[in-house]
Formats: C-alpha cells, sequence, structure tokens
C-alpha cells in the first residue's frame, strides 16, 4: 500500500493524540509493542527467526509464559517491555505458541509459570512441561534461565509447575540467572522487585545496545492481547453496578445471580470467553467479627511493605479475610501456639478439607492468640481479585458487562458470615448505584472460531453457563452461520435453570439450534452433562466431524475430567477408534485450538 | 391461547393425540407444546401455571411454574371407598396435596407436574376412572341430583346419567393409548386418523357442551344453565310427595331444556349468559337418541369462526327454538311432547341428614368452595373407611356421605367436629349457600381472586345479616374471579364476578330456584362499595320482606333491581334497562 505524504500527517496527528493519553511507561512500552506487531507483520512468526531483531546485534532474550488465567501472561508482558526499553531485543511467547524443542537453541529464558489443578502445569505449557520433564529432554548448557512462579498457597502443592521447571532446567545443565521466585496470589509486590533485580543482572550478564537503534520486541502470536485498555488488574475500572438479579429460585440449593455492570466511556474491550477481575471489598459484618475476636483497635495505623493504613482498612480492603492460606497458617499456629494446628500444616490429606470449609475468622476464633495489629496484619494475606467469566457480547453494544454469580458459603448457624468475599458482595451486598474496581483479563485460549460458519458446542453446567450466553449473544449479532449447541446442567429444573427463557429465547430465534440439559436431581438416578453427551454420541461426533469446536466451562475439575472421558467414549463409539485414536483425536483438536476449556 | 386456530388442531390432532407424546418428553421446560395445550383438554388435563410465582420467576429469567391440572369426570358424582382412598393418597404423591370439589360433581387435582401426570392417570384408571371428556369441545361431565336412594325416581335418573355420559364420550383411544400405556401413536394418516367418532366426527363440537338432569323439587344442578337440561316428572297416577311412600313414585320421562349457559366477556355485549329454554317433555327411552340429535345439530350449525359465539345457547338463541324442533324430527324422527308442569323450590344444596328407604342416613356436608386440604382428607378417609358407603359430590361442591348406620351418627357428627369437616355443623346458612370458582393461583383466566377469598367476605357479610337479623335466611352468593361463570354466578341471589385485583361487577335479584338470571347492579367496585351496598339491601330485606319470600325475589319486588327476561339484560348498562 502506498504511504503518501498526506496518509502519513493524518496517521502522525492521530498518534500524537492518542500518545497524549499515555503516561511515559506506558509511551515506551508501546513504541515496542508498535515495533513488535511490525515484525509480527512482516510474517516473522517462527520462535527462531528475529525479525528485524536479527540484523541489528542487539542480544536477544526470551521470555515464556504458562497461563490460564492471564496473571503470568501479565507478568510477562510487563517485563518484555521493560526489558525492550531497556534496549534488549525480545521475544515473547506463550508456551501454547512454541515449539518446545526450540527451547534448545535459546541463550536466555525467561519463564514465567503458574500452576493449576492439582499441581499440573497451565494447559498452555503442558507440551513443553512433558517434553522438559521427560528422559527426552535435550541439553541445555548453552542456556541461562530465570523462573518466576506463580501459585496460590490455600493449595498444598504450591507452586509446584514453575518448581519442577526451575529444577529439571537445572538438572538439564542450564545456568539460572537468578533464584527461582515463587509469589502468591497477591504477587504484584514481589513481581515488581523481582523484574527490577532481573533486568538489572541481565544487563550486566549481556549488555544491551542502549536504546538506539528503536528498542524491539518481537511478539509471537496470541501475546499481548491485552495492551487496549488504560484499565487493568493494577489501575482498575470503578464499574456501576445496574442490577443485581437472582437467577435462581426457592428452594435452589445454590443460588446463582445475573449482575449487570455499565462500563461506559471506561475503554474497556473484552471479547466472548474474556473473564472479569474484580477486586473485592470484605463484609463490615466479617471485619467487626475480626476486631472484636483480637481485639485490635481499627482506628490504628499498621505498616505493612511500603504502606501504612489503618488496621480496619487493612483488614476490609487489602487483606485476605475468606480464604486460608499456607502461611497465614504456619504464622498462626506459632502465636497460637497451636499443636493441632501444626499437625495439620504437615498432613497433606487433611489440610485441603479442612480449609475448604474454615476461613480466617474460625482460626483465630477456634485457635484464639493474644496478638498485636502489626502481627495480625503481617500474617496474613493480600487479597487478590476474583475473576468471572463475561457473560454478555461487547456487539449487544449497551456498554454493559453481565456476570453470573453463584454465591460461596452465606450465614451460618448462628448467623455470621462464612461466604465467599466477592461472590456475597455480588450477589448479597453491593447496591445498584454502587461501583466495584474490575479490570477485563483476556483468555485467547477460549475464543469463538474465527471461521463464522463453523459449528460450536458448548459444554458449561452451572455458572459453566455463563461465557456460553456470550458467545450465542455474539454469533447471533455477528450473523454467524455455524449451528450452536448448548450442553447445560443443573440440579433441578424448575429452580436452577440458568437464563431458561433467554435460551428459549434464541432457541426460537435460530441463534442457538439445540440444547441438551441434565437435571441431575430431577429423576431418582442422577444425569449429568456427560451423560448427555453420550447419550447424544451418534450427532456430537457428527459434529466433530463436521469442524465442530467444542468448549467447555464450569466449576470444578472432575467436571472437566469426566466431559473430557465422555468425549473420549463418544469418539471411540462412534468413529470406530481405539482409545489411543481417540485421545490422539481430541488432541490434533486441542492444537487446532477446536478444543478449549476454562474450568475452575 | 386465544392465538392459537382451536379448529384446525382439533381435526389435525389424530383423534386426539396431537403430539403429546413428545411434548411430554421435552426436557428443557416444564410446559407442553401450544398446539398439546388445546389437544390435552380432552383428556381432562389443563396446561396452567401457578400465578403467583410469575413475577419473581420472569425477574429470574425463568419459565413459569407450569404444572397442571386434572379433572376426574364423575357422572352422577358417586365415588366409592377404594376410589376415594386412591385420589386420596395420589393427591400427595402427584398433585399439591388437595382435591378439589368442583361445581359439576367432579374432583380436580391442582399444581401436578407434567412428569407426574402419567403416574396420576393410571392411578385413576386403576379404580376404573378415568378424565377423558373432562374438559375440551364435548359433552362434559353429566350432572344428576346426588340422592338417588331417596326414591325410585332418583335411581331411575342416576341411571339414565350414567348411559347418557357413556353415550356421549368420545371413542377415541388415545387416552389410553397417552396416558396408560404411554406408547407413541402412529403418524399422521395412520389408522387413528381415520378412527371414526360417530357423534362427533374429526373436528369434534365448536365448544364445550354441558348436560344435567335435575329432580324437582330441587333444582340442584341449576338445570337452566346446561347446554341441554332434564327435568325428571314424576308418573301422573301418582302425585305423592310423602317420602315413605318413595318406592311408588315412577319416572314418565323428563322436560327437556335446550340453551343454557353461564359465560360472557366484559364489555362485549354480543357474549351474555342464558337460560335454557323448556322445549318439551320425552319419554325416558327417548333420551339418547334426542340428546345426540341435539348435539349433532349443534356439531353442525354452532359457530366455529368465532368461540365465543360458539356455544350451544348461541345457536339456538340465533336460530330458535322451531329451527331446533326441526333438526331433532329430522335427526332422530323425536317429537316432543307438551312440557308436564314441574316445580323447583330451591338450587343449591339440602344440607343436613335424610333418612333412606333402606333405613341408612345420609348427610350433606358444606365443603367450602369444594376445596379439600390435607387436614379434611384425614377426616374424610376416617369417615369412608369406618362409617360410609361411598360419597357423592354434589353440584355445588359438597359432599354427601351415604349408607351411615343410625347407631353411627353421633360417631359421625363427632369426626365432622373434630376434623373440622363443615365446621362441624355450625357454618352459618350464607356460607353454606355460598360458591366460588377456583380463579387464583391456578386458573389462566381469573381477574381477580375468588375461592381464596370469598370465606373472608362471607365473614363479612355475615356480621351484616346479623345486624339485620336475618341470618337464618339462606341467600345464595356466588362468586367468580372473571366472567366465564364457572360458580355460576348469574344465578347468585347476590352474584360477584371479577374485574381486577380486589375489584368486582355486582349483580343481584336472581331466584333462589335458579329460574331467573341477576343484573348488573354496580360495576368495577371494591370490597367497601359491595359492603356498603349488601347493608343497604339487608336493611330493606330484614324491613320490608313478605313471609317466606327469598331475598332475589324480594329484591326485583321491591324495586331494588329489575327483573332480567332475557340475558343479553344481565350486563346492559344502566341507560338501556326497561
Ligand atoms: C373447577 C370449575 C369451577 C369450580 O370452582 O368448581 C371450573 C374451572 C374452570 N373453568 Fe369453568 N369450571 C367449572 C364449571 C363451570 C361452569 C358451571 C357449570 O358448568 O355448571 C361454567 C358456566 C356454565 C357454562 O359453561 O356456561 C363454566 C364456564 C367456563 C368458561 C366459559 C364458557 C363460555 O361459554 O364462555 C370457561 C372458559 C372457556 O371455556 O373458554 C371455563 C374454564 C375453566 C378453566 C378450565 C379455565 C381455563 O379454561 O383455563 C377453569 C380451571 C380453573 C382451575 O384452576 O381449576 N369455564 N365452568 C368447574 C368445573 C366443572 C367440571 O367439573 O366440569
Ligand atoms: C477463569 C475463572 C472464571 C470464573 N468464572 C466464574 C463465574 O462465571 N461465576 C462464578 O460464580 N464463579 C466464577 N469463578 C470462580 C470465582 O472466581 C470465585 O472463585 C468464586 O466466586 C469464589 O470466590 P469468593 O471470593 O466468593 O470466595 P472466596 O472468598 O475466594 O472463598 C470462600 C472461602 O470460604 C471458605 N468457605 C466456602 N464455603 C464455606 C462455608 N460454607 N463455611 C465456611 N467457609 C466456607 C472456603 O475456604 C473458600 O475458599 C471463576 C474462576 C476462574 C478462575
Ligand atoms: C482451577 C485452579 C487450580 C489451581 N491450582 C493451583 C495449585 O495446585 N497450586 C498452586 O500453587 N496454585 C494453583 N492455582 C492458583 C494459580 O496458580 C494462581 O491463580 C496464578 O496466579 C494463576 O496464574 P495464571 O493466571 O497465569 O494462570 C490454581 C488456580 C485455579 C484457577
Ligand atoms: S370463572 Fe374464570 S376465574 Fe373462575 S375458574 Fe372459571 S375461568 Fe377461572
Amino acid at each position: 500500500m502506498a504511504f503518501s505524504p498526506a496518509a502519513r500527517q493524518d496517521l502522525e496527528k492521530q498518534l500524537g493524540q492518542w500518545a497524549a493519553s499515555l503516561d511515559e511507561h506506558q509511551l515506551q512500552w508501546a513504541s515496542g509493542y508498535l515495533a513488535g506487531m511490525a515484525s509480527a507483520r512482516a510474517g516473522a512468526l517462527t520462535e527462531h527467526s528475529r525479525g528485524v531483531a536479527s540484523d541489528v546485534a542487539t542480544p536477544t532474550v526470551t521470555i515464556w509464559y504458562g497461563s490460564e488465567t492471564g496473571n503470568g501472561r501479565g507478568v510477562a508482558e510487563r517485563l518484555a517491555a521493560d526489558a525492550a526499553t531497556r534496549g534488549f531485543s525480545v521475544e515473547l511467547a506463550s508456551t501454547a505458541d512454541v515449539k518446545p524443542r526450540a527451547i534448545a537453541k535459546l541463550d536466555t529464558l525467561l519463564l514465567v509459570m503458574s500452576t493449576h489443578g492439582e499441581g499440573d502445569p497451565p494447559e498452555d505449557a503442558e507440551a513443553l512441561h512433558k517434553l522438559v520433564l521427560s528422559e527426552r529432554a535435550p541439553r541445555l548448557e548453552k542456556l541461562k534461565f530465570a523462573v518466576f512462579a506463580l501459585g496460590d498457597s490455600s493449595y498444598p502443592d504450591f507452586c509446584q509447575t514453575g518448581q519442577e521447571f526451575d529444577r529439571r532446567l537445572a538438572a538439564l545443565g542450564a545456568t539460572r540467572l537468578m533464584a527461582r521466585v515463587d509469589v502468591d496470589v497477591d504477587f504484584e509486590p514481589a513481581e515488581d522487585a523481582w523484574r527490577f533485580e532481573l533486568l538489572e543482572t541481565l544487563s550486566t550478564e549481556l549488555k544491551p545496545v542502549d536504546t538506539a537503534p528503536a528498542p524491539h520486541l518481537q511478539l509471537i502470536r496470541g501475546a499481548a492481547a491485552s495492551a487496549e485498555s488504560r484499565f487493568d488488574r493494577r489501575r482498575p475500572f470503578q464499574a456501576e453496578v445496574l442490577g443485581i438479579s437472582p437467577l435462581t429460585v426457592a428452594p435452589s440449593t445454590s443460588p446463582v445471580h445475573h449482575v449487570e455492570l455499565l462500563v461506559e466511556d471506561s475503554g474497556l474491550a473484552w471479547l466472548p470467553g474474556d473473564s472479569l477481575g474484580l477486586w473485592p471489598t470484605n463484609d463490615p459484618q466479617l471485619v467487626e467479627e475480626i476486631i472484636e475476636v483480637t481485639g485490635i483497635d481499627s482506628g490504628y495505623r499498621v505498616q505493612r511493605g511500603e504502606e501504612t493504613l489503618p488496621a480496619g482498612e487493612w483488614l476490609s480492603r487489602r487483606l485476605e479475610l475468606t480464604q486460608l492460606a499456607r502461611p497465614f497458617l504456619d504464622a498462626w499456629a506459632a502465636l497460637s501456639d497451636s499443636a493441632e494446628l501444626r499437625e495439620l500444616l504437615v498432613d497433606r490429606e487433611a489440610f485441603s478439607g479442612w480449609v475448604a470449609t474454615r476461613q480466617v475468622i474460625d482460626v483465630l476464633r477456634d485457635y484464639p492468640a493474644k496478638v498485636e495489629a502489626e502481627q495480625l496484619i503481617e500474617s496474613m494475606r493480600g487479597i487478590a481479585p476474583r475473576l468471572y467469566s463475561i457473560a454478555s457480547s461487547p456487539l449487544t453494544g449497551d456498554d454493559e458487562i453481565h456476570l453470573t454469580v453463584k454465591r460461596v458459603g452465606g450465614l451460618d448457624q448462628q448467623s455470621r458470615l462464612r461466604a465467599g468475599v466477592a461472590s456475597w458482595q455480588l450477589t448479597e451486598s453491593v447496591k445498584p448505584g454502587e461501583t466495584v474496581p474490575v479490570y477485563v483479563e483476556t483468555n485467547p485460549r477460549f475464543r469463538l472460531p474465527d471461521d463464522p460458519d463453523a459449528p460450536v458446542i458448548m459444554i458449561g453446567p452451572g455458572t459453566g453457563v455463563a461465557p456460553f450466553r456470550a458467545f450465542v449473544q455474539h454469533r447471533q449479532a455477528a450473523g454467524a452461520k455455524g449451528p450452536d449447541w448448548l450442553f447445560f446442567g443443573a440440579r433441578n429444573r424448575r429452580t436452577d435453570f440458568l437464563y431458561q427463557i433467554e435460551w428459549q429465547r434464541f432457541l426460537k430465534e435460530g441463534a442457538l439450534n439445540r440444547i441438551s440439559v441434565a437435571f441431575s436431581r430431577d429423576q431418582s438416578e442422577k444425569i449429568y452433562v456427560q451423560d448427555r453427551l453420550r447419550e447424544q454420541g451418534r450427532d456430537v461426533y457428527d459434529w466433530l466431524e463436521r469442524g465442530a469446536h467444542v468448549y467447555v466451562c464450569g466449576d470444578g475439575q472432575a467436571m472437566a475430567a469426566d466431559v473430557h472421558q465422555a468425549l473420549a467414549e463418544v469418539i471411540t463409539a462412534h468413529g470406530d477408534k481405539t482409545e489411543d485414536q481417540a485421545t490422539d483425536y481430541l488432541e490434533s483438536m486441542k492444537q487446532a485450538k477446536r478444543y478449549q476449556k476454562d474450568v475452575y | 391461547m386465544s392465538d392459537l386456530n382451536v379448529e384446525k388442531i382439533k381435526s389435525e390432532s389424530r383423534a386426539l393425540r396431537g403430539t403429546l407424546h413428545d411434548s411430554l418428553a421435552d426436557p428443557t421446560t416444564g410446559a407442553i407444546a401450544p398446539g398439546d395445550t388445546v389437544v390435552s383438554k380432552f383428556h381432562g388435563i389443563y396446561q396452567q401455571d401457578d400465578r403467583d410465582a410469575r413475577t419473581e420467576r420472569r425477574d429470574a429469567r425463568l419459565e413459569p411454574l407450569y404444572q397442571f391440572m386434572l379433572r376426574v369426570r364423575i357422572p352422577g358424582g358417586r365415588v366409592t371407598r377404594a376410589q376415594w382412598q386412591a385420589l386420596d393418597r395420589l393427591a400427595d404423591k402427584y398433585a399439591n396435596g388437595t382435591l378439589r370439589l368442583t361445581s359439576r360433581q367432579a374432583i380436580q387435582f391442582h399444581g401436578i407436574s407434567r412428569e407426574s401426570l402419567r403416574d396420576l392417570v393410571r392411578g385413576i384408571d386403576a379404580v376404573g376412572m378415568d378424565s377423558l371428556a373432562a374438559c375440551g369441545d364435548v359433552n362434559r361431565n353429566v350432572m344428576c341430583h346426588v340422592q338417588p336412594e331417596l326414591g325410585g325416581l332418583h335411581a331411575d335418573t342416576l341411571d339414565w346419567a350414567a348411559r347418557l355420559s357413556a353415550h356421549l364420550t368420545p371413542a377415541t383411544a388415545a387416552w389410553r393409548e397417552i396416558w396408560i400405556d404411554g406408547e407413541k401413536v402412529g403418524l399422521e394418516g395412520g389408522d387413528e386418523a381415520g378412527e371414526d367418532e360417530p357423534i362427533y366426527g374429526r373436528a369434534y363440537l365448536p365448544r364445550k357442551f354441558k348436560v344435567g338432569i335435575a329432580v324437582p323439587p330441587s333444582n340442584d344442578i341449576d338445570v337452566f344453565s346446561q347446554d341441554l337440561g332434564f327435568i325428571a316428572i314424576e308418573d301422573d297416577c301418582n302425585d305423592e310427595r310423602d317420602h315413605n311412600h318413595h318406592d311408588k313414585r315412577r319416572l314418565a320421562g323428563f322436560n327437556v331444556v335446550a340453551g343454557g349457559g353461564m359465560g360472557c366477556s366484559h364489555g362485549e355485549p354480543d357474549t351474555f349468559p342464558l337460560l335454557g329454554r323448556v322445549i318439551g317433555f320425552i319419554e325416558p327411552e327417548q333420551m339418547l337418541e334426542l340428546a345426540e340429535a341435539v348435539v349433532t345439530a349443534q356439531r353442525d350449525f354452532g359457530d366455529r369462526s368465532n368461540r365465543k359465539h360458539a356455544r350451544f345457547k348461541y345457536t339456538l338463541d340465533d336460530h330458535g327454538t322451531d329451527w331446533l324442533l326441526e333438526q331433532i324430527r329430522q335427526r332422530s324422527e323425536i317429537e316432543l311432547q307438551p312440557a308436564r308442569p314441574f316445580e323447583f323450590t330451591h338450587s343449591g344444596d339440602a344440607f343436613g341428614w335424610t333418612e333412606r328407604a333402606d333405613g341408612h342416613l345420609q348427610c350433606t356436608v358444606f365443603v367450602e368452595n369444594g376445596r379439600i386440604g390435607p387436614r379434611q382428607r384425614a377426616g374424610l378417609m376416617e369417615l369412608i373407611e369406618r362409617h360410609l358407603e361411598d360419597f357423592r359430590v354434589t353440584p355445588n361442591q359438597n359432599l354427601v356421605l351415604t349408607g351411615i348406620e343410625p347407631s353411627s351418627r353421633e360417631a359421625v357428627g363427632d369426626l365432622l367436629a373434630e376434623f373440622d369437616l363443615e365446621g362441624g355443623g355450625r357454618r352459618s346458612v350464607l356460607r353454606k349457600h355460598s360458591m366460588a370458582c377456583v380463579a387464583l393461583p391456578t386458573c389462566g383466566l381469573a381477574m381477580a381472586e375468588a375461592e381464596r377469598y370469598l370465606p373472608d367476605l362471607i365473614t363479612r357479610i355475615e356480621e351484616l345479616a346479623a345486624q339485620h337479623e336475618i341470618e337464618d335466611q339462606p341467600i345464595n352468593i356466588r362468586m367468580s374471579g372473571c366472567p366465564n361463570g364457572c360458580s355460576r354466578p348469574y344465578l347468585g341471589e347476590i352474584g360477584l364476578v371479577g374485574r381486577a385485583p380486589g375489584r368486582y361487577n355486582l349483580y343481584l335479584g336472581a331466584a333462589f330456584n335458579g329460574e331467573r338470571l341477576n343484573r348488573l347492579v354496580m360495576d368495577n367496585v371494591d370490597e367497601a362499595a359491595i359492603l356498603d351496598a349488601v347493608d343497604g339491601w339487608f336493611r330493606r330485606y330484614s324491613a320490608e320482606r313478605d313471609a317466606g319470600e327469598t331475598f332475589g325475589n324480594f329484591s326485583v319486588r321491591s324495586g331494588l333491581v329489575a327483573a332480567v327476561v332475557h340475558g343479553s339484560e344481565v350486563n346492559a348498562p344502566a341507560s338501556d334497562r326497561p
């Protein structure tokens, strides 16, 4: 395309206006980002081609991330941006988009890696993880590396995957640039410190040429998708709550609510499949209870890290009061000098069951200890945002983000609050007109097919149906022709059929072509979505053969596993294949991005 | 459902099969396909939804709480012990725990989930009951006076009622296929499509059709409200009214009453209640043939283009009596004889104890609005298992307990009291003569409360009656939640018809014996206005009535309201009234 002077002036003007809205950090980041786009367009899409970089003698830093819910990706992107501004030539890639064996060719690898499932690698890192930990792993003498491990200390296998990579890379002969860092869900401070220290080390290890020629950041496809909005996890947008309405009726055993947020003028951009991150606020009743039990003074100012705030403020906005994390229990076991707690902390099995039904307050009550406000606040974990699948399509054009929120816990027998902080806030306490701090967590690994004619099978029991409401709205608005088939499950049709009348309307309008429902408690024998998949096996297989994209979303690892099993059986039964062939069939669907999961 | 083309659905239903079999299996909804809601009525099954739950569920993006009402057809209202035991159990297992006696001697279950329908129907089938043609555009439950044992006349009439009911029941096997066998039936054009309905034909009747038999002096079935009514006439040779000689009484035949009905719509002057007209006399043996002639005449001449003008009462009103007599002649060769004299002293039920020919006792007990809740059910179970022969459902939502040993009279009385059946006889005559339709929350057509509200209103009216010292005077008070008039409100000495929540049209002036309709006196009024009006009427009635003068007749004589001559006047605005 010819680039006329007029057009250039025009572009300059646009860029100028836009650049004016950015701070320095963002501007530098963006310059690298744009350069990257340029080279990416130039076709530099394989992991070894250096694109523009190759003709400048700048040392290349490779940043790979394994990330399922976006935290690690964010960390990797921030690192890439800073590295680029320091003059390094950077290759940033999701581990889903690299050839595992390419690791053998690298000089410098900065690996950002989260842990999912029960100590399992995030889905996009499965292939790399498999290779690196296997016998067939290449020797890596020339590789220098550093691992940033993300995890959640309320899980027994904290940062398992990052640790495995760290140990194994060393074992394969690679040298650590820096000791591994394990971070919990409140990882911001640790991340910044790590990034700074790491880049200092890199600068001494391999001298970057200073910023001329233009810093260069190469993007491998899929990465840095979330560079649009001014708002992110660190700078959330205050979204106004428009309305909250129940989606279930008595005597439902698990209340679910529909939540509508206004994101007008936020510039928040999202696609179906993305989640919304919410920074929750602890309920005053619970904060009150903690203050009463520990007898600390809520006005008393306490320093934690860099910051000093009144104790009450720490408790209501900054600290995790509901989930029980290991470090807190460690600290509290010491403070309360409780043998029972100490035993629990070493009993892996008992631990997970125990924390699942208790909260910080229960520990404070049952294992009393005389503590200073400082000790209490120091012992606790910083609060982390909660994610909710976005249940509305941007194409509806009403600047609203809808969520489908299931309340966790509630009031106990003594009507004390023992509920999930975010789900309670969203379903019971926040009032229309109030605002909540949110950001979009993009999920490039849960996307509608590019081909509007491709069939889509959506499997979303319970709140797992949320993103599929956005999917169907989106395909309808975009006039996509491909058929849609929804599998939904819940306990009882009468009380728990989330969005029932909307699905009925979609069916009428042809936006949804087929719906299969499994209500587990409506008949003597329990029926689940995976049973429906088997029942409808013949058709399911036909759809797969016709190129259907399969999406699985929902609460609970078990469901995803059962659904996977059912799909495998359907393929063996109706595609007369062996079990191994079925496994390969699904594996290749994954590779082709035709089989995507978002489970929590 | 008015947007449905009922005629099309009926004639394409393959003898009432429709797509019910598939509808019952759709897991995405608790409802059945719209077309099938028309077909299911012929099976005695109505799709409804809990109207109390509507708003909450709409807000929750859930479909309405679809549930079903099943009406058990009981010709003449007789329920055996085994049958009652079954109904009682089924009410708990598959319905909302109540049984509902209807104003046509049938029994309804409410709040049945679609999934429970088959089990429920199988349950009634097991004790020889069915619900086929309890609703729909066919002949409905045949009503008949409920105490045949009180004389040969009654025995014969009940017998005829049963035969007539059998004769007019649709021939289709669909009911058994769908509900009992549960098989999927053949497709369009299969044999069942050609299955012939000798009387009804493929499209059945243009509208529901109702038949009832009255035995003077009791007009308990409101014979003038029936599409086709029969008034039992005794042999002239014996005008004995003395029950000790009841066996001498013989059935001579029936006066035929044609073209009655209650239903109408607010603000649609072309719709109105009508009283049936006496068109002549027939011998008992002519009954089935005559009925078939009238039914087929309605089948062929009834207005199938407008359901609001499709009832037989309009067909007859439009074509006239001579036309009908001609039709009967052509279709049955029956020449009606001149009508015989008869006298009705009352409509409604005669409460209390009566002695039977064989010395056994019977007791007619008041069941408020026909609703039998768990508590009353418990009492009735004890009664039927320990003291009774069977139950009879009256034409006014009440129950007759039959075959009681004189020795257990006291025990029965105690049980009635203990389980608050008929308030242990402590209910006022006013209350006992009141009747309300079901209305909210189950009836899809209700505009205002009826069954759930009338009891309170009656309490207020009882206070007024007491103030004016007329509490011993029976007065028919009938309330319906909409102008369809399921409690036959236009035959109430005081009638109340729902307009909107808490607001009613107020009617006055029907005859206590059911021979004169009432007239609209106040439009769309609330409780205060109603009580105020009633207070005024009672004051005058108490002061000015003649000895033995009924309230309805007084209201006309005293000029409180002008007598209605033709049903079209019932809702006529004051301006164009005589
Ligand atoms: C249960 C009962 C009232 C009661 O409290 O006992 C009843 C209840 C209903 N009637 Fe009725 N009718 C009942 C006796 C009557 C009577 C009285 C009678 O038959 O002696 C009438 C007035 C006489 C007549 O038919 O004109 C009556 C005139 C109607 C009408 C108006 C018909 C018309 O010509 O306009 C409708 C509406 C319709 O058919 O379109 C109707 C419709 C209904 C429905 C089925 C509403 C509907 O169509 O969706 C009601 C079900 C309510 C519920 O939740 O149970 N019902 N209905 C009576 C059952 C009788 C039976 O066992 O078969
Ligand atoms: C990608 C992704 C998408 C998601 N999408 C959705 C969605 O669309 N809809 C949705 O509803 N959720 C969704 N979630 C889950 C959501 O993010 C939260 O995890 C969930 O809402 C619980 O958070 P909370 O703050 O309410 O509870 P938390 O405060 O995080 O946890 C409550 C804690 O209280 C304790 N507890 C639980 N029950 C009891 C009890 N009865 N008594 C005492 N203590 C108890 C347990 O220790 C539990 O950890 C998603 C998660 C992810 C990762
Ligand atoms: C379903 C699920 C399972 C998880 N399992 C573990 C685990 O076993 N061990 C752990 O340390 N963290 C676990 N986590 C916490 C994540 O590792 C943590 O949220 C991390 O910040 C996610 O990073 P990501 O968004 O880059 O995937 C789990 C999180 C989810 C949603
Ligand atoms: S009168 Fe109207 S409200 Fe009452 S039951 Fe009949 S149709 Fe329903």
